[in-house]
């Protein structure tokens, strides 16, 4: 063995110690950033070597750095993340939602003043006072209803713009994840491992199924293939785009799915069912469109109802009762639309309490007709009364918000445990750095001392030779 | 084993110090509100439930509105027939005084006055109104029940009958018909109350009378036939007593009334004539007739005839009766008509004992009398509608407590779900920031120390 050799071997050691104090920086430093994954330098004993007829080690050898991630655990953050987006996207928008259902006042008491001063009008049907009374209340139940419609339709616009929002973001995802792809394949086409690009990517991955619940296959080069339901997202550094350019016939946006390069181009509404934007697409079709639906129903029914019992009757001054409420003639945006008919409105003489035309003014019995209405049940209210009917909405309303709730909360747990066994796996612990750090450092001070002995024993040689 | 990180260890402890500090903002919630459920999902049943009751206790507080409201009415009309039942009763002292002999037609016809004073004050309590509303004029309320025309009084409402809600499945009426209360329409044995206050001022004033006699007798079978009555039978025929009773077998007095409810006595004589026969006169005084001589009889009617069954009963075809008038009279009362549907026999008998009266029922209508049986009736039916009003108030008054005793349960069921025992409330409270304060200074504790610490 020569020293010279000796000189190489501290050489070699003391480089693969400074990359491993690199590496170890390099976790240190990233110790906060969100997705990294801690990095290790893999150190292989250098191939050993004859000298002087002994085969004899040559120190040590740096193979690569390399990242330290469970496949597992990512492809469970990936779907799992794909499930939080759905439930909380569905979570929020109801628990905004539930605020047009206060648990007093509201439609309910609303409804239950109107019948109360019919009721009163029952009891005095030749009064002003009930009269003008029946007219202010059946106003403000239509004003109630006005109102909780327009809470629960100016979600539903919410939840439409964030679809919007939601598929931007989408758009900027898809070509970063193809760029990325791209700059990983060409990484690994020149041999080395592009750790950071592969942590970038798996972020926005994670991103991205969180909006979509995409699903992402990594292919044998290193690229991943996004997809959802069939539907071709990123293949290698090609993208789809999607855009919410179009309306449906509810003047709500739909998503146009452009397949990369732009060959193809449909409605992708239906297929997108999960993620953030399937939570937005079905509660903003189905849940909430929903409740407007019940909403719309109930008011007609009342309308409707209302007016049929109330051309029963007469008026004060005789004559046949006609509309009492100013008639809707489709169910849809009815509860927007609930009014006293403006004859009746400006003279209220015109309500008709009487069940003949000759026996006002005390006839009260069209009034205790209308009452009664209170208590009759509709088939168009799937045979609930009108009361009932809406306290049936409410109870979905809280029973929806309450398993959307309970799903989120369920749903954000299993993320975080899958997060804390991904983080037990990549992320990186300082204390752990700093004993790496310490031990690296020794190292790289014993390859020190091993230089300075090798040259020790050259200033021994050289004395030797000049003395 | 677990490798914890640096930064799953600070996300765990963000999280866990986030959901304890999530707990304690919902205890805050529920302690400030004093509510448990602040939101529809926080319990959706309960919250369904809440908003049922409170519908519910909604439409009790109208049942009491309704109750409240019938009780003018009913407390009203009440009033109202108490008044007119002690109109009618001092009307029938009046009559009951004016009855008596002793006064004179100038004292009846200023009483008559009274009566008219009476029967306005009946008037207007029939018109008695609650707020602008006539009590007793059905649907038509918005005008006076009963009109004084040329014809007496007429009702003018429409008998509608005025239901109030007590409970989801009960009415109360609330209002008497006018027509039942003061014209007895469509009431068993019903009295006109305006008609017989009339009809009492007008017979003060002297009207005519009409009288009613059924007369049941038995005539002793064992009677011998005889010849029949002596003097011609012809009204207006006058004898001495003795010339009509000489061939009567049986005879009897019946007293019946004039027009000033005066009486006078009409005498009625039986003769056997065949086997199953009897002839009648009827007689009366002759002093009681203008021209007639103190002492006599005087033949008021045409003479008739008893037909018997051979079983003994009467046999009412083969009789005959005849309309007559007592007319003439010295007290100048008007006269007096006894029609022949109005006088009867029935239940006569032919059986072999002793002559006797069965029974006699007389009714003279018009006649003072008669107008006191009127305004009995009157007042019997008065009563029995204030009796109908009285158990009126009682069921208001049930129906109210029952509606109270509702209300007092449905608010504390509604009080019991969503209102918050402030107690437990406030101890969850404290329990949870102990819990929060505890995390913190855990956590605290937790992240500080790294291997930093302990190496210089």
């Amino acid at each position: 063995m020569s020293i010279t050799s000796t000189l190489s071997l501290a050489g070699e050691a003391l480089k693969a110690q400074q990359l491993a104090l690199q590496t170890t920086g390099q976790n240190l430093a990233n110790v906060a950033t969100p997705g990294y994954s801690r990095q290790s330098v893999d150190f292989v004993t250098a191939p050993p070597a004859f000298e002087n007829g002994v085969l004899l080690g040559q120190g040590v050898k740096v193979d690569g750095v390399q990242r330290i991630v469970d496949q597992f655990s990512e492809a469970q953050l990936l779907s799992l993340n794909g499930n939080v987006g759905y439930t909380n996207a569905q979570s929020q928008a109801l628990t905004s939602v539930q605020d047009a259902f206060p648990t007093s006042g509201g439609i309910n008491d609303a409804l239950s003043a109107f019948f109360g001063a019919l009721s009163d009008l029952a009891n005095n049907p030749s009064g002003t006072a009930e009269r003008v009374s029946v007219v202010g209340k059946a106003n403000a139940l239509g004003q109630s209803l006005a109102q909780t419609r327009q809470i629960v339709a100016s979600e539903q616009q919410n939840l439409d713009q964030n679809l919007s929002g939601a598929v931007q973001q989408v758009n900027t995802l898809l070509s970063q994840v193809a760029s990325l792809n791209q700059q990983i394949l060409s990484s690994q086409g020149q041999g080395q491992s592009p750790n950071d690009a592969l942590d970038q990517r798996q972020t926005l991955l994670q991103q991205l199924t969180k909006l979509t619940g995409a699903t992402a296959r990594q292919n044998a080069d290193g690229e991943v293939t996004v997809s959802i339901g069939g539907l071709l997202l990123v293949g290698g550094n090609r993208f789809a785009s999607l855009d919410t350019d179009n309306v449906n016939a509810a003047g709500l946006h739909t998503v146009t799915y452009q397949s990369p390069g732009g060959g193809v181009s449909f409605d992708a509404t239906a297929l997108l069912s999960q993620g953030t934007i399937g939570g937005i697409l079905n509660t903003r079709d189905n849940q909430v469109q929903g409740m407007l639906d019940h909403l719309d129903q109930l008011a007609k029914t009342l309308v409707d109802q209302v007016n049929a019992q109330h051309a029963l009757g007469f008026d004060l001054t005789g004559a046949a009762g006609g509309n009492f409420f100013a008639p809707i003639a489709t169910a849809a945006g009815a509860a927007g639309n609930v009014q006293v008919n403006g004859a009746i409105a400006t003279d209220p003489r015109g309500i008709a309490a009487a069940a003949t035309a000759d026996t006002v003014p005390g006839d009260n019995r069209n009034a205790l007709a209308l009452v009664n209405l209170q208590s009759t049940t509709f088939p168009a209210l799937g045979g609930l009364t009108l009361q009932d009917s809406f306290l049936s909405l409410v109870g979905d309303v809280g029973s929806q918000v309450q398993n959307a709730q309970t799903q989120s909360d369920f749903q954000q747990q299993l993320l975080t445990q899958a997060q804390a066994r991904r983080d037990s796996v990549s992320g990186v612990n300082t204390d752990e750095e700093m004993i790496k750090l310490i031990e690296f450092q020794r190292a790289f001070e014993s390859s020190a001392l091993l230089i300075r002995t090798a040259d020790q024993m050259y200033q021994s040689l050289v004395d030797m030779v000049q003395s | 084993m677990m490798r914890v990180t640096s930064q799953s260890l600070s996300t765990q402890v963000a999280d866990s110090l986030q959901q304890a500090y999530q707990r304690l903002a919902q205890a805050q919630e529920i302690v400030t509100s004093g509510q448990k459920i602040n939101h529809l999902s926080d319990d959706p049943v309960s919250a369904t439930q809440v908003l049922g009751l409170r519908t519910i206790e909604d439409s009790l507080a109208r049942y009491k509105r309704n109750i409240d409201n019938s009780q003018p009415f009913l407390e009203q009309a009440d009033t109202a027939l108490s008044n007119v039942s002690d109109a009618l009763n001092q009307a029938k002292q009046i009559a009951l005084q004016m009855a008596n002999g002793t006064y004179t037609a100038v004292d009846r016809q200023s009483s008559a006055a009274q009566v008219q004073q009476i029967l306005q004050q009946v008037l207007s309590e029939s018109n008695t109104t609650v707020g602008n509303r006539f009590l007793f004029g059905g649907f038509l309320n918005g005008s006076p029940a009963f009109v004084q025309g040329a014809n007496g009084v007429s009702y003018q409402g429409d008998n509608g009958q005025i239901f109030i809600q007590t409970n989801p499945n009960n009415s109360l009426p609330i209002n008497l018909l006018g027509n039942q209360v003061f014209q007895g329409a469509g009431v068993p044995g019903g009295v006109g109350i305006f008609g017989a206050l009339q009809d009492l001022e007008s017979t003060l004033q002297g009207g005519s009378a009409v009288n009613s006699v059924n007369l049941a007798v038995n005539l002793d079978a064992a009677l011998a036939t005889g010849t029949g009555f002596s003097p011609t039978d012809a009204v207006g025929t006058e004898a001495t007593p003795a010339t009509f009773t000489g061939e009567a077998n049986f005879s009897t007095t019946v007293a019946v009334f004039d027009s000033s409810g005066q009486a006078h006595d009409l005498t009625f004589l039986f003769a056997k004539t065949s086997a199953t026969t009897f002839k009648y006169r009827v007689v009366a005084n002759s002093n009681e007739i203008i021209g007639g001589t103190a002492g006599d009889f005087y033949q008021v009617a045409p003479e008739g005839t008893l037909a018997f069954n051979p079983d003994g009963t009467l046999n009412a075809g083969a009789s005959t009766t005849t309309d007559f008038t007592l007319a003439g009279l010295k007290d100048g009362a008007a006269d007096i008509t006894i029609s022949a549907a109005n006088l009867s026999f029935n239940g006569s008998t032919q059986l072999s004992q002793p002559a006797a009266v069965l029974s006699l029922t007389q009714t003279n209508t018009n006649g003072i009398q008669a107008q006191i049986g009127q305004l009995d009736a009157g007042l019997d039916q008065i009563s029995k509608f204030r009796a109908e009003v009285g158990a009126r108030l009682n069921s208001a008054q049930a129906a109210s407590d029952a509606v109270v005793t509702l209300q007092d349960h449905a608010t504390a069921q509604r009080s019991n779900l969503e209102d918050v025992d402030i107690l437990s409330a406030y101890s969850d409270f404290t329990r949870l920031q102990q819990a929060f304060q505890a995390a913190l200074q855990s956590s605290a504790q937790i992240i500080q120390p790294t291997l930093l610490d302990f190496l210089q």
